[in-house]
């Protein structure tokens, strides 16, 4: 009897009363909040740009050879060499038609060739004025810009023995490479300049009123 | 990158300034030079320190106021009296800077003691030296002896320098090593 008794009680075990759990209420599946749209970053405060300026000035001092031509190889066999001083103003505009790079500028420079002579001998001189144009074109920043200008003009000069002389006058072209900064005021350039002449004596040979040089110098602007 | 450009670009400029600067290094020469014009303009009691004969047409040399003489068949007539190194016994040299039109062309040298009795050395020979066609130095007479410290050079000791078709344009006096 008491197997199946036991038998039957087994056989009644009640399946688990899942409604008496206390189970806290879920509740009903809320919809989530519509997104908002985010909004935009701010714009970043504004950068204080200052534009490239527009007009220039210069005044440079340089220092070089004297250009190479006959004339000068047949000083140099005479014995006069040496290097020749440069003073150099240029000013102009550069036009925003081409986004600021380029311009117009004037340009003049002197250049002083002195060779001292031996105890007996004649120092040599020689004293250029040169004048023209140029078209200066920067790439660049206001901290540091290239400033490549080639130029054109009229020079006037002769060499002399300390005697007077009649000067020479002849076509000049070349070009000026600078590193300029428009923050700093500073310019440093070379140059190369050309200008032909008919020879200075009656034996002399074709001469070169130009050179070669190295100057530095300030610079003003309206940036 | 920006800052690379930029330091390729000043270091650019400040090389070729260096360049500029360093390339007339040597230019300068010790120099003794335009002794032509030197000799040339002495004053002399009894006429000009120099004198052209023949065909001399131009006579200004590497400048406008420096003397060179053109000959195209001509000579220079140089007054010993106003050579300083004629004044001393020690042998000297005579270089010339000239160039010749035409391939070959000599450069004749005669110094002539002319008068002098006392003092004055035997005139040497006649020096012939051909020129090149570049201008050059060139040593045009060698060991000429001065005369006797002292001693009176008469005006009509002389050194001739002659030539055709030559440009000479200076000339320079040095002691013989």
């Amino acid at each position: 009897m008491w197997p199946f008794v036991f038998a039957l009680q087994l056989g009644e075990v009640a399946p688990p009363q899942q409604a008496n759990v206390l189970v806290p209420p879920t509740p009903p599946q809320s919809q989530p909040p519509p997104a908002l749209p985010t909004p935009p970053p701010p714009p970043p405060p504004p950068m204080l740009v200052r534009p490239l300026p527009s007009g220039f000035a210069r005044a440079q001092v340089g220092f070089g050879p004297p250009a190479f031509s006959p004339e000068t190889s047949l000083l140099r066999l005479e014995g006069y060499g040496g290097g020749k001083l440069w003073i150099e103003i240029d000013g102009g505009y550069m036009t925003s038609l081409f986004g600021g790079h380029v311009g117009g500028a004037l340009w003049a420079a002197i250049g002083r060739w002195v060779s001292p002579g031996g105890a007996s001998s004649p120092s040599l001189r020689e004293t250029d004025y040169l004048v023209g144009l140029e078209i200066p074109v920067r790439f660049g920043s206001r901290d540091l810009a290239l400033l490549a200008a080639p130029r054109v003009g009229v020079a006037h000069g002769s060499p002399d023995l300390g005697g007077d002389v009649r000067l020479q006058s002849g076509f000049v072209w070349g070009a000026q490479a600078s590193a300029v900064s428009s923050r700093y005021h500073l310019s440093a350039s070379v140059t190369f300049l050309s200008a032909v002449v008919e020879p200075p004596g009656a034996l002399g040979r074709p001469h070169d009123l130009g050179g070669l040089y190295f100057s530095v110098g300030g610079l003003l602007d309206d940036g | 990158m920006m800052a690379d450009a930029r330091s390729l670009l000043l270091s650019s400029v400040v090389a070729l300034g260096a360049l500029a600067c360093v390339s007339c290094a040597g230019c300068a020469n010790s120099l003794d030079a335009r002794a032509l014009d030197r000799v040339c303009s002495t004053p002399l009691s009894e006429g000009p320190a120099c004198e052209i004969r023949g065909l001399v047409p131009n006579r200004s040399g590497v400048t406008a106021d420096s003397l060179g003489l053109d000959f195209v068949d001509g000579a220079l007539v140089i007054h010993l009296a106003a050579l300083p190194e004629a004044h001393a016994p020690d042998p000297f040299d005579i270089q010339a800077l000239a160039v010749a039109k035409r391939p070959g062309e000599p450069l004749e040298v005669e110094v002539s003691w002319g008068s002098c009795a006392q003092g004055c050395p035997a005139s040497p020979p006649l020096a012939t030296t051909p020129l090149t066609t570049e201008h050059a130095w060139t040593r045009v007479a060698s060991g000429v002896r001065g005369a006797e410290r002292g001693a009176v050079i008469p005006y009509d000791a002389r050194l001739t320098i002659t030539g055709v078709q030559i440009e000479l344009v200076d000339l320079r006096f040095v002691l013989t090593p």
